[in-house]
C-alpha cells in the first residue's frame, strides 16, 4: 500500500528482531558489491581510510539501520549529521558518544561500552593502540556480535598511523584511492553525485579487491 | 490521574520512559513535576514512590471515571486515559451553568477515585485542557466565552506540544525565532504561519489563539468511513481481538490516507456473544494512525473488561471515523512498539551516561538552517527537558525528532551534504589566476575566479569550483544579522570543501569527506 506504516507491522519487527539474532548486518546491493558479499559479518573490525571515507564508513552501515540496528557514533563530532542521513542512516537509532583520543583506554573502554548495546560502533581511531588494550578490547566487541568500523580522524589519507597494517584482526580494510566528482564545473554547477575508487583487502583473503561505489 | 493505589497523601510519581508522566499532589508539594528525570525527582523528594507506566492500568482504572461522566454527558470523547473532553453546553443548559457543571464533575471524580481531577471550561479543546490542568490545583476554572485568546496569551508555547500535539521541534523553531508565548504567536498572521511553516503552523496559530472548536481543515460528512469486522468464533482474548482489530485499522488508515486524509476522532465499539456493547469515541488531534487506533481499541477493552459487564468473548469490532480532516503530516510515522534492539540501545546509552555524562551521550536532532553546522543539533539523549513529546524519548526509535522537513529552509545546498562538518572552521586565503586575494562584494560578485587556495603557507590548485551562493541569515534581527557567501571547491588534492566568505574572509567550513 505504499504507506510508511507498512514498513513497521508487527511482521516486521518479527522479522527484524530475527535479524538482530542472526550473524549478519543487512547492506545495500552497491555495499554488497563493493565487499563481496551481502551481509555484513558480526563481530567484525572494519576499517575505512581516505578521502571520502566517512561518507563510505556511513553508507556501509546505513541498511543495518534501517533494519533496526543501534549505531553509536564514538569520538567522532565532526561527522555530518545530514549527509550520513542522506546516505540513508536512520537517525532516529544514532546516538553520538565522546571519548578523548588522546587517552586509548578510556577509548576503549568507552568502545566496549557502546558494544554492549549497540550493533553497530563507528569510532575515530586513536593514533596508537597499545597493543594489550587492543587485544582486550577486540575481543571484548567480538564476543557482543559487535561491527566496529574505524575512521582516522580528519578523514583524509593516513599518515604514519598504525590503521594501515599494525593492528592484527581487523577484517575487513576499506582504502578510498580516489574519487570523481560529478556537476561541479568552473565557476557553475555543484556536487551533484561521486563515484568513489575503492580497495577492500579481507583479513582471511588474499589479495585486495577493487571496486567502486556511487554515491549521490 | 496517576491510577495506582496510593493515597493522595503519599509522595508518588509515574515514569515513563524514566521521565515523570504523572505525580501526586504530595509529590508536588515537594517540587516533583511532570518532566522530570527519575533522578531529579528522587533528589527534590528521596522517599518517592515510583511506578511505571503501565496504559493499561491507567484505562482499567479510568474506566469508573468514564462511565460516571457518560451518565452525564453522552457525548463524552477521550483523548487518552486520564483526559477525556464533552460539550459543556447541553450539560451547562440541563445543571444550571457552566460553573454548576464543572463543579459537579469534579464532585463525581473525587467520590469515585478520591482523587483531585481538574476541569476546565474554555472555547475549544486546547484552552479547556490548559485550564483543567490549571484547575488541579485551583479548583475548575471557567474561561468566559470568546476570551480564551487572552487566557492563552501568556503560557509559553510548551503547552502548544504538551497537550496541543504540536511537534516539539515546531514549538522550538517558534522560540528560536523569537516567539515565545502563545500571544506571540497568535498576534502573527496565520496565513503567513501557514505560509512558512504548513498546515502545522496553521493548527498551532489556531490552538494559541484559543480557536480550535472545530478542526482546522473541512471535515468529511460522517458515515462514509466505518469499518466492521464479525468473528465466527468469539475470542475471549484482549491480544487476539487487538490483533484482528488490526486488520480493519490498518485498512482505515490506509484508505484515509491515500486520499490524503486522517481521522481525529474514531467511535470503538465492541460487541461480545452476549449481546454486550461498549462504545466509545476517541479524539486525537494530530490524526490517528493504525497503531494508534489499535491502542485505544486496547485501553477501551481493558477498561471494559475490568467492570463485570463483560461476560463472554468478543463477536464484533467496529470502528468509525466521525472526525475526518486533511492529513497535515505532523504524526510519527513509527509503530508505537519497540524491538529488543532499541531496549539494548537504551540500556547502553544508560550506562554510557554513567560512565561519560549526560551531556557526553547525544542524539542529533533537526533545528533548520542554511548552514551545515546549523541544521542538526546534538541534545542529551536522556535529557531532562520536555525536549521530546511523551510518546517519543530518544530509545522509541521515532523520527519525531526529524519530521519538521528541510523543505522549510530554501537557500540551503541540496543534497549531498559535506560528511565532515568541522568543529573549528580552517582560515585558508584564496587567490586567483594573477595572484590576487579573490574578494566578493555585497551584492555577490567576485573579483576573479578563484585558481589557489592557501592554508597555514601551503598552496592547492582549484580546479573545480561554483559559488558564489550569498546567504543573509537572521536579517530581521540587526543585532544577529550574518552575511555570508558560501562556494563549493574541488581541490587539487582531492579534497571537496565548502568554503565561506564572511567580512572578506575565507573558512573551510565542511569537507566532501
Amino acid at each position: 500500500m505504499g504507506s510508511p506504516i507498512s514498513l513497521l507491522t508487527p511482521d516486521r519487527l518479527l522479522t527484524a528482531d530475527r535479524l538482530l539474532t542472526a550473524d549478519a548486518l543487512a547492506v545495500t546491493p552497491e555495499v554488497g558489491e563493493l565487499i563481496g558479499r551481502q551481509a555484513l559479518d558480526r563481530s567484525q573490525w572494519i576499517t575505512c581510510q581516505g578521502q571520502g571515507s566517512f561518507s563510505l564508513a556511513a553508507a556501509m552501515l546505513s541498511a543495518a539501520t534501517q533494519q533496526g540496528s543501534w549505531l553509536a557514533i564514538l569520538a567522532t563530532p565532526t561527522l555530518g549529521v545530514e549527509a550520513i542521513s542522506e546516505l540513508g542512516v536512520d537517525l532516529g537509532r544514532v546516538v553520538a558518544v565522546d571519548a578523548d583520543l588522546e587517552s586509548p583506554m578510556q577509548w576503549a573502554e568507552r568502545v566496549v561500552a557502546c558494544s554492549d548495546g549497540f550493533d553497530l560502533v563507528l569510532t575515530t581511531m586513536p593514533t596508537h593502540i597499545p597493543d594489550r588494550i587492543w587485544r582486550s578490547m577486540s575481543q571484548r566487541t567480538r564476543r557482543n556480535g559487535t561491527v566496529v568500523v574505524g575512521l582516522n580522524s580528519t578523514g583524509s589519507n593516513l599518515t604514519g598511523s598504525n590503521l594501515t597494517g599494525d593492528l592484527r584482526g581487523v577484517d575487513l580494510r576499506c582504502r578510498v584511492v580516489g574519487s570523481v566528482w560529478e556537476g561541479l564545473g568552473r565557476g557553475s554547477g555543484r556536487f551533484v553525485a561521486r563515484r568513489l575508487q575503492v580497495e577492500v583487502a579481507a583479513r582471511r583473503l588474499p589479495g585486495v579487491r577493487k571496486g567502486q561505489l556511487v554515491l549521490r | 490521574m496517576a491510577a495506582v493505589h496510593v493515597s493522595a497523601q503519599t509522595p508518588a510519581a509515574v515514569l515513563r520512559a524514566r521521565r515523570g508522566i504523572a505525580r501526586s499532589p504530595a509529590a508536588a508539594e515537594v517540587g516533583v513535576r511532570v518532566g522530570q528525570s527519575q533522578r531529579e525527582a528522587q533528589r527534590h523528594c528521596p522517599e518517592l514512590e515510583i511506578h511505571e507506566d503501565d496504559p493499561a492500568r491507567t484505562a482499567r482504572n479510568f474506566e469508573p471515571v468514564i462511565r460516571a461522566v457518560i451518565d452525564l454527558a453522552p457525548r463524552c470523547e477521550i483523548s487518552a486515559p486520564g483526559w477525556l473532553c464533552l460539550p459543556a453546553r447541553g450539560p451547562a443548559r440541563y445543571f444550571g451553568g457552566e460553573e454548576a457543571v464543572a463543579e459537579r464533575l469534579r464532585d463525581l471524580v473525587a467520590d469515585l477515585t478520591g482523587w483531585p481531577v481538574g476541569v476546565g471550561i474554555a472555547d475549544g479543546r486546547f484552552a479547556s485542557t490548559v485550564a483543567a490542568r490549571d484547575a488541579v490545583r485551583s479548583g475548575p476554572v471557567v474561561v468566559p466565552a470568546q476570551t480564551s485568546g487572552e487566557y492563552l496569551a501568556d503560557r509559553s508555547l510548551q503547552w502548544l506540544e504538551r497537550v496541543g500535539e504540536i511537534p516539539a521541534e515546531m514549538a522550538r523553531l517558534f522560540e528560536q525565532l523569537g516567539l515565545r508565548t502563545c500571544g506571540d504567536l497568535a498576534a502573527m498572521s496565520p496565513g503567513d504561519l501557514l505560509g512558512r511553516f504548513g498546515p502545522v503552523g496553521a493548527r498551532a496559530h489556531h490552538l494559541a489563539a484559543g480557536r480550535d472548536l472545530r478542526p482546522v481543515a473541512a471535515t468529511d460528512p460522517p458515515g462514509s468511513w466505518e469499518y466492521q469486522r464479525a468473528l465466527s468464533e468469539p475470542v475471549p482474548h484482549l491480544d487476539a481481538v487487538v490483533f484482528l482489530a488490526k486488520q480493519i485499522a490498518d485498512q482505515m488508515w490506509s484508505e484515509l490516507s491515500t486520499r490524503g486524509r486522517v481521522c481525529t476522532r474514531i467511535e470503538i465499539a465492541i460487541e461480545t456473544e452476549h449481546g454486550e456493547r461498549n462504545e466509545r469515541s476517541w479524539y486525537h488531534g494530530a490524526g490517528f494512525r493504525a497503531a494508534q487506533i489499535l491502542e485505544r481499541v486496547r485501553w477501551q477493552l481493558e477498561g471494559w473488561a475490568s467492570t463485570a459487564e463483560m461476560t463472554a468473548g468478543v463477536v464484533l469490532i467496529r470502528l468509525a471515523a466521525t472526525e475526518v480532516s486533511a492529513d497535515s503530516g505532523v504524526q510519527d510515522r513509527f509503530w508505537g512498539g519497540r524491538s529488543r534492539a532499541d531496549d539494548d540501545a537504551l540500556r547502553a546509552i544508560t550506562r554510557l551516561v554513567g560512565m561519560a555524562g549526560v551531556d557526553a551521550v547525544r542524539v542529533p536532532r533537526w533545528q533548520g538552517g542554511r548552514l551545515p553546522d546549523e541544521r542538526y543539533r546534538w541534545v542529551p539523549a536522556l535529557s531532562t527537558g520536555s525536549d521530546s513529546g511523551p510518546d517519543s524519548g530518544p530509545q522509541s526509535g521515532s523520527q519525531s525528532r526529524f519530521d519538521v522537513g528541510p523543505a522549510l529552509w530554501p537557500g540551503a545546498l541540496p543534497a549531498p551534504s559535506p560528511a565532515v562538518v568541522l568543529t573549528e572552521p580552517r582560515a585558508v586565503t584564496v587567490h586567483d589566476a594573477n595572484g590576487d586575494p579573490v574578494t566578493v562584494t555585497g551584492r555577490g560578485e567576485i573579483s576573479g575566479a578563484p585558481a589557489v587556495v592557501i592554508e597555514k603557507g601551503r598552496s592547492v590548485e582549484v580546479p573545480c569550483w561554483a559559488g558564489p551562493w550569498p546567504l543573509e541569515q537572521r536579517w530581521w534581527d540587526p543585532q544577529s544579522v550574518r552575511r555570508v557567501a558560501r562556494f563549493q571547491m574541488l581541490l587539487s588534492d582531492g579534497s571537496a570543501v565548502l568554503a565561506v566568505v564572511e567580512h572578506q574572509r575565507w573558512w573551510i567550513i565542511a569537507l566532501y569527506g
